[in-house]
């Protein structure tokens, strides 16, 4: 009978207890609730098949889980609170009720709920990244307007008809300023390029008309087939001195001319 | 570039360009590259004696670094080349 205590100390005893416990468990359901971020979801119940198709079927899995530890996490809160009020209040009932409608297993679905909704966004993601990337069409709005960031495009101008110029500079008019080695003679003469003619363009020469003027030495005019046939082996034969566009050579390029035949 | 007796100058030193059929007409015409702002323009036919001719089609392709032709049906199609070697095909919308 010494451990006996009077009735109103065991019921102080046990609000006290049960607003402490009632208390810790609201705050930590109100940090969940602000803590937890809630998923966006289809705005009707009817779109719920349209969005659990558009986000797949693990992050939709996740935002229901999450949504439903918030729920289950709200209704903690509330009633958490207020059973912590009337225990502070010394209202044995009303902490009571509180104890009865959050029985342990409800406090353990919710932790589990929490848990898993907190840790399957890293499953969910990793389930994700196992997917082959799919292609994505994104709208970068007309073409004509993103071409207009091209201030200035080009225009394509006649500069009238065309002139034939004159053979500047050929390798037979060139005479050795000082006699050479005989083995670089021999050299120089075995060498394929000994044979074959160049020309150094002068300002307003293009390929074309070079093509046109070499094929025109023959003496009969050439067809405009044979002026493109041996305008592409010229060309060809020039790939590293002309560069990329074979329409715009400057002047001072030495071409090699390939042989008519 | 010459095209029927006649000379034209398009674009920059540092312009790529090409020479194609793009609409099917016998006629070949000029398309050009500008690398450094991606821009390909697509001429279709050539300007009146002392004129000038706008592009029919622009388009912006950042990273293309040349042009190419392919032949289909007897029609030119104007392929654009990627740093990898990749091509997209240009279509000329009539």
């Amino acid at each position: 009978m010494n451990n006996a205590h009077p009735k109103g100390q065991i019921s102080e005893t046990i609000s006290v207890r049960s607003a402490t416990r009632l208390g810790t468990i609201a705050l930590a359901a109100g940090a969940i609730l602000f803590a937890m971020p809630l998923d966006a979801g289809p705005s009707q119940l009817g779109e719920l098949f349209v969005w659990w198709e558009q986000v797949g079927t693990p992050q939709a899995t996740v935002s229901l889980l999450r949504a439903s530890a918030l729920l289950l996490a709200s209704w903690l809160f509330f009633v958490s609170l207020i059973g912590a009020a009337g225990a502070a209040c010394r209202s044995a009932t009303t902490a009571r009720l509180a104890w009865r409608l959050t029985p342990r297993s409800i406090r353990r679905l919710i932790a589990v709920s929490v848990v898993l909704s907190v840790a399957t966004p890293g499953l969910a993601n990793a389930a994700e990244s196992t997917e082959l990337p799919a292609p994505i069409l994104v709208d970068l709005g007309p073409a004509e307007a993103s071409a207009s960031e091209d201030a200035d495009p080009p225009e394509l101008i006649d500069l009238g008809p065309v002139v034939a110029s004159p053979r500047p500079w050929h390798l037979d008019a060139i005479q050795p300023t000082s006699p050479l080695p005989e083995a670089a003679i021999a050299t120089f003469l075995q060498s394929p390029s000994a044979e074959s003619e160049t020309w150094q363009v002068a300002p307003g020469d293009h390929l074309w008309s070079i093509a046109e003027e070499i094929l025109a030495e023959g003496g009969a005019s050439p067809s405009e087939s044979d002026v493109e046939h041996y305008w592409r082996r010229l060309t060809d034969a020039n790939r590293e001195a002309i560069g990329l566009n074979p329409d715009l050579i400057h002047p001072g390029i030495l071409l090699t001319l390939p042989t008519t035949t | 570039m010459v095209h029927d007796g006649r000379r034209f100058a398009l674009g920059t030193t540092d312009d790529i360009t090409v020479l194609g059929d793009w609409s099917c007409d016998g006629v070949d015409t000029p398309a050009l590259l500008r690398p450094q702002t991606g821009l390909v323009a697509l001429y279709l036919a050539w300007p009146e004696a002392g004129g000038a001719a706008s592009p029919e089609h622009t388009e912006i392709f950042p990273a293309a670094t040349n042009l190419d032709i392919t032949t289909v049906d007897g029609c030119d199609q104007l392929r654009v080349i990627d740093p990898s070697g990749s091509a997209l095909i240009v279509e000329v919308r009539s």
